[in-house]
């Protein structure tokens, strides 16, 4: 096992990181910007090194000064959380030739799934089924020969964008050519690649994702499902497990699938397969997340079974400690992701100083974050402020009890979405399960967030 | 890594009438205190009560100027404004070890009292065996040397100070 393990992240993850290393005996360090001087994982990593200023180009995804940090604090592997250079293939790769371990899968494998359009190949190689779709397109005349075959409402993609940038619904005929074109221009200039695909548009399509976890020797598992159809601009506001309408028969199927997929391509430690699944449990896969997600307590939850710490296990090279049998699934899971955001004026991002912190507790919850009464929200990273996760015997003792611990949560000094949240989980459709990708958006009026510009996502 | 901190002046006050259940330091008291660290040039007070096994630590702010550089800039200088001359810090813009002793040169890069031009090399810091030039960015005499050579510094760690001339 190892002695040292650097976190190349912040806020709640590095939080995480850190209690799994603690638990584990391992010493934990920290690499972290001027902004985050005065952050909870800096406060209680063992060891903590000054990367950079507070913009992420210049600390959190400068390579050159992490990797010293690593060499400087003798750190055996290194953790790089979600985001920032979590799926960046030459980051591994450079990690894989200075012998420290990368938390993750081989550059190989993320060189796979990593670029969506070989890792639609390679899955349905390996027998996932596939929505229609298009190859990488990369003019309009090529776009509009290709769609004939999908039909309309379709979906644009670019092959650069991830994290629901870069994807685009076109309804009509009409409104090809402006739509392709717009998309385009965006895609050049945020990701310098105009490569742009399409795909068959699903209207009332849930998102469910496979979790898998495969070590270095063969051996892989999966474990079931998470719901996460609750988005808004395809970013992921809440988050459930199991599916109440996924049959057992059906998760079974999908989670051996994804499971046989990623052997195929090699891929170990763990990883989200993301399908779009219909109103008659037709499944499609979409793309495959090569990173813990920030969704992974809900199936901690559910499984009894710490995810980080297996990632560590796997990248120390140790096989799997259980096997497919010995997963049982127990409890319904939610949770809720609380942003730094109004959600009453369109998510604008927000930033001050959380004057009141008061986490909700008791039985069936729990709060992952880096908050602290008196924590000043820096302008530069992503908004999550916490999430809020909860578990009941059914999805109606859930509910119940994520309604409760909202009420009980206080974060004041800055707007959050904890009124929005709790909005959500009053919808009647939210309550009877009839959530699908588009269901805050079309039930923004009775979600209270109407005055928000809508646009087709 | 953490930042070497100048040994503070400590003042073990005679504090009378006081019972044991209240607060070691009582408001009057703390305001002349902070009015003597601010007349004076000591940086930093340590207050010491027996008793309570209690300490009270004083530190003087640091001037806004000097405040707003670190904020603002990537750059490697931070100026402090001193009641005399005018104090450039030079921190680290590398996460590595760093080193003061020039292996061509068989001689130390720069030394405490040294006059330095703007541009010069002053040092370095090696990130696994690449060497990066560590440049004094205004022209002055070194006055003070925080690192030692071959210690590891992080981001933003200070490593020497210049009185700018």
């Amino acid at each position: 096992m190892f002695r040292t393990i650097l976190i190349a992240n912040r806020g709640e993850i590095a939080l995480r990181v850190i209690r799994a290393c603690r638990e584990m005996g391992i010493r934990s360090v920290i690499v972290h910007s001027e902004a985050d001087r005065d952050s909870l994982p800096v406060r209680l990593a063992d060891e903590h090194i000054c990367i950079g200023p507070g913009p992420s180009g210049k600390s959190y995804l400068n390579i050159p000064n992490i990797l010293s940090a690593a060499v400087l604090s003798q750190a055996e592997a290194i953790h790089p959380g979600y985001g920032f250079l979590s799926e960046n293939m030459s980051f591994a790769e450079i990690c894989e030739d200075m012998n420290i371990a990368f938390i993750g899968p081989s550059a190989s494998a993320m060189a796979i799934m990593g670029d969506k359009v070989s890792a639609r190949q390679a899955m349905a190689a390996a027998g996932l089924p596939m929505l229609p779709g298009t190859p990488v397109l990369h003019t309009l005349s090529e776009g509009l020969g290709a769609i004939k075959e999908i039909g309309f409402p379709l979906m644009l993609k670019a092959v650069a964008g991830g994290g629901g940038r870069g994807i685009r619904l076109i309804e009509r005929l009409e409104d090809f050519e402006h739509t392709f074109l717009l998309a385009q221009n965006e895609a050049r200039e945020a990701f310098h690649d105009d490569g742009i695909y399409f795909e068959r548009y699903l209207g009332r399509a849930r998102h469910i994702e496979i979790q898998v976890l495969l070590d270095q020797h063969g051996n892989g598992i999966h474990l079931g499902e998470r719901n996460c159809s609750c988005q808004r601009r395809n970013q992921k506001i809440l988050e459930e497990a199991p599916s109440m309408h996924l049959p057992a028969n059906i998760r079974q199927e999908m989670g051996e699938k994804a499971v046989h997929a990623a052997l195929a391509v090699g891929y170990c430690n763990a990883g989200t397969m993301e399908f779009l699944v219909d109103e008659q449990n037709r499944y499609y896969f979409m793309e495959m997340n090569t990173r813990l997600q920030v969704e992974h307590p809900v199936t901690e939850q559910i499984t009894s079974l710490d995810l980080v710490k297996e990632q560590i296990r796997i990248a120390a090279n140790q096989p799997l400690s259980i096997r497919q049998q010995d997963v049982h699934f127990r409890y319904h899971a939610i949770e809720c992701r609380i942003t730094a955001e109004d959600a009453e004026a369109d998510f604008r991002p927000q930033t001050g100083v959380v004057t009141q912190y008061i986490t909700p507790g008791g039985p069936g919850v729990r709060v992952d974050s880096h908050l602290y009464t008196g924590y000043e929200v820096p302008p530069y990273y992503d908004s999550l402020l916490a999430k809020l996760i909860v578990w009941g015997e059914t999805r109606d003792e859930a509910i119940s009890r994520a309604r409760r611990a909202l009420d009980e949560f206080i974060i004041e000094g800055l707007p959050t979405t904890i009124p929005f949240l709790r909005r959500l989980l009053d919808h009647p459709g939210f309550v009877r399960g009839e959530t699908y990708t588009r269901f805050i958006q079309e039930e923004a009026v009775a979600l209270g967030i109407d005055n928000a510009p809508r646009k087709a996502a | 890594m953490a930042n070497e901190r100048q040994n503070p002046v400590i003042i073990d006050m005679p504090l009378k009438n006081i019972p044991d259940s209240e607060e070691f330091i009582s408001i009057s008291q703390l305001k002349h205190l902070i009015r003597l660290i601010d007349q004076s040039d000591v940086s930093e007070l340590e207050v010491k009560h027996g008793a309570h096994k209690a300490s009270l630590i004083l530190r003087k702010a640091k001037p806004l100027a000097g405040d707003s550089a670190q904020l603002a800039s990537t750059a490697t200088d931070i100026e402090e404004h001193t009641a005399e001359q005018p104090r450039a810090m030079l921190i680290a813009s590398h996460v590595g070890v760093f080193h003061l002793w020039s292996r061509s040169k068989d001689q130390p890069f720069a030394g405490v009292g040294d006059l330095i031009k703007e541009g010069q090399q002053v040092g370095l810091i090696r990130a696994f065996d690449i060497p990066n030039e560590v440049e004094a960015s205004v022209s002055g005499r070194i006055s003070e040397i925080f690192v030692q050579d071959g210690q590891p510094v992080e981001y933003g760690q200070p490593l020497m100070a210049i009185e700018k001339q």
